[in-house]
């Protein structure tokens, strides 16, 4: 009798001890195999560029009463990257870094890269957003575009937007 | 039993970090923003050609003017892996023969999402 208490205890005892294990391996596995905040920062990120760029290029917001262009569609138009800069740095906050560039086609079809905002080298978690703008032959287009277009011809700015967190 | 409890509860907490992660990735992944710029633009762009061919009194240039911005599109989409291509269906005129409604066709593939918008109505 008293050597068949002991073997309970005994199995008792091993039983808790492994039932203890498995729960501690379901524990610390479940936090360690989860890189679930940096995938929502990234979202997030991507989430607030496309937001800034949005409201840069929406109708309702315009400071130009004689033409329908957007603010973003006059700063590529004349190449304005101070201003760009500025209504940027207002919309994002200030722990977000970025760089912008424009991407257009030349004549010969070849794809030019223009960077216009640098605030240094992207980190590997940034996100890259872009919104496009199309120059015509009545728009008021600066000269560092380097571009004739046609009447009947559309030129297609593609303004890429590289964000990363500090 | 406490050990049981725990076993389920962390279940329960992996279920919910593995959904949360799952959704993020599926937000990322889904291009969403290009479909909604493609189509914005392309709207955009519409409505000025055929104020710039009303005005010149040409229909046809809004064709020229369409296709090359499907093929400027085309070449920008490529740049980052999808295939675009925007074509005109039908243009309507009105009585003093302007461009009143153009339908256009808006193909948008990355390799996972095909998205097609076709007609696309515009009222000019």
């Amino acid at each position: 009798m008293k050597n068949e208490s002991a073997q309970m205890n005994t199995i008792e005892g091993v039983s808790a001890a492994v039932l203890m294990m498995i729960t501690l391996f379901f524990v610390t596995q479940s936090s360690i195999i989860t890189p679930q905040t940096e995938m929502v920062l990234d979202t997030q990120l991507k989430q607030l560029g496309n937001d800034a760029l949005r409201v840069l290029d929406s109708e309702e917001i315009t400071n130009n009463y004689t033409t329908n262009n957007t603010m973003l569609e006059m700063y590529v138009a004349n190449w304005s990257a101070d201003d760009l800069d500025s209504d940027l740095d207002m919309l994002l906050t200030d722990n977000i870094m970025y760089n912008l560039d424009f991407v257009h086609l030349e004549t010969d079809l070849n794809m030019n890269r223009s960077r216009v905002i640098t605030s240094g080298a992207p980190v590997e978690n940034s996100v890259v957003v872009s919104r496009l703008v199309s120059l015509h032959s009545d728009d008021d287009v600066s000269t560092r575009w380097n571009l004739t277009i046609a009447p009947t011809d559309v030129k297609v700015v593609d303004v890429r937007l590289t964000l990363w967190y500090i | 039993m406490i050990s049981i409890g725990m076993i389920v509860l962390s279940l329960l907490l992996h279920q919910a970090m593995m959904s949360g992660y799952q959704s993020s990735q599926a937000v990322l992944n889904f291009p969403k923003e290009d479909i909604r710029e493609l189509v914005r633009e392309t709207e955009r762009e519409v409505k000025t050609a055929a104020d710039q061919a009303n005005r010149a009194g040409v229909t046809a240039n809004l064709n020229k003017t369409i296709s090359n911005y499907s093929s400027s599109i085309r070449l920008l989409y490529a740049n980052h892996g999808q295939f675009v291509n925007i074509s005109v269906r039908d243009i309507t005129l009105d009585a003093s023969n302007n461009i009143s409604t153009v339908n256009v066709s808006i193909t948008f593939v990355d390799g996972v999402t095909t998205y097609k918008y076709d007609p696309m109505v515009t009222r000019c």
